[in-house]
């Protein structure tokens, strides 16, 4: 028999025709496919045993009479006063109510504090650096400015044209080679410095 | 059916009331309780405390923790309250704050309760057999009656708490999918995939049995 729906779009709609949630027309037009379709109709035969037998369990559980159960006003209604009094320490632990959120927060202020250490670090090394590759580039600022002053007064160990010494401070006063490039701390300077011919005393 | 206006209908939010909408005196006893008044206080727990604790029971199947999550769930109610705009009824509103109740101690249950589920069989032998339906059918049926109804609340347990929670809202308290929206704070129409899923396994289930 031609049925006016297909038993794919009658299934697909059975919950909500089980659930009273269709229009009547879509009623009537479901209602009439279930007058003759079998399959369809032990489709929503068994949707309504599940219903029954729930209910039924439902119902029969032991401990659904529990007395107490009626009488929790009471209880309820002085809990209300005493957190009333108490009402600040209560917020306070409604906060901490929900732990996933708890962690989720201490997640996130951990993450903006390593991310912020790290911002601050990465700003400091590139000064830093900024001020040794570039010393003349600062010289705008009277305080910072550069002052260049002969290596060997410095170091101890004689001229050399590829060596040039900077000071922003009396302690941070640094070597800086000329043709690699490379830096060091004064006082180390003679020591260390293998890139170029060492100067001799 | 146009295909536009199923999808419409899919991610259809669940319907709002307002404060008119109310039952007049159901708002003026919310007004009560948020002016402090204990009375009223104690009036709006006496309307819905076994209402909370039927629910309590079927969403966490213990009767100590419901009665427990129920004074939790009025006091949540009390603290709240003043937040209550009537964007549904109240009833609905206590279905809600229930269900986020239940859903979190739920959590902490599996956490820690995990390997101490036991068979239906046992549950019986410790706290006593189902109650006997009024049935003027014969014994016999009236006993796989009752057989598969337990059967069926075993396999609703083993379903995932929000699966299980729609079939509680809508089998055994009749919540239209709009009401069951609101309590989940989902859309409509996840309802009703959550509905259809839920009783693709208790439909099985049933067969499994008969067989």
């Amino acid at each position: 028999m031609m049925h006016a729906v297909s038993c794919e779009d009658v299934q697909n709609r059975l919950d909500e025709f089980h659930d009273d949630e269709l229009s009547v027309e879509e009623r009537v037009a479901i209602q009439g496919h279930l007058h003759d379709c079998v399959t369809c109709t032990l489709v929503a035969s068994e949707l309504q045993e599940v219903r029954a037998s729930l209910r039924e369990a439902a119902l029969g559980l032991p401990d659904r009479a529990a007395p107490e159960a009626d009488h929790l006003s009471a209880g309820v209604v002085e809990r209300v006063r005493v957190e009333a009094q108490l009402s600040w320490t209560v917020e306070l632990r409604s906060l901490f109510q929900d732990m996933h959120l708890v962690w989720a927060a201490l997640g996130a202020t951990a993450a903006t504090l390593v991310c912020l250490i790290g911002s601050l670090s990465v700003f400091h090394a590139t000064s830093q650096s900024v001020r040794t590759r570039w010393p003349a580039s600062s010289s705008s600022s009277p305080a910072r400015a550069p002052t260049r002053i002969p290596s060997a007064s410095v170091t101890g160990c004689a001229p050399h044209e590829s060596w040039t010494a900077t000071a922003f401070r009396p302690s941070t006063t640094t070597m800086r080679c000329l043709r690699c490039r490379r830096s060091s701390l004064a006082k180390d300077a003679c020591r260390t410095w293998s890139c170029c011919p060492r100067p001799t005393a | 059916m146009n295909p536009r206006l199923i999808a419409e209908e899919f991610v259809k939010e669940a319907g709002a009331l307002g404060w008119s909408e109310l039952a007049g005196g159901e708002a003026a006893l919310i007004e009560r309780c948020v002016a402090g008044e204990e009375l009223a206080c104690a009036e709006l727990v006496a309307g819905h405390e076994r209402m909370v604790y039927t629910l309590s029971l079927h969403l966490l199947g213990d009767r100590d923790e419901a009665l427990d999550l129920s004074q939790e769930v009025f006091l949540r109610v009390f603290r709240t309250i003043n937040s209550f705009r009537g964007q549904s009824a109240l009833k609905t509103w206590i279905y809600r704050i229930v269900i986020n109740q239940a859903r979190n101690r739920q959590r902490f249950w599996r956490r820690r309760r995990r390997g101490d589920q036991v068979s239906l069989d046992q549950h019986v032998e410790e706290h006593g057999d189902l109650k006997q339906p009024r049935d003027s059918t014969s014994p016999d049926l009236a006993l796989a009656r009752k057989e598969m109804a337990a059967r069926l609340w075993s396999a609703l347990d083993e379903l995932p708490f929000d699966q299980r929670t729609v079939v509680v809202l809508r089998e055994i308290d009749g919540l239209s999918y709009e009401e069951i929206a609101f309590s989940l704070g989902v859309a409509v129409g996840t309802v009703k995939s959550r509905l259809t899923r839920a009783r693709q396994v208790l439909r099985r289930q049933l067969r499994e049995n008969r067989t």
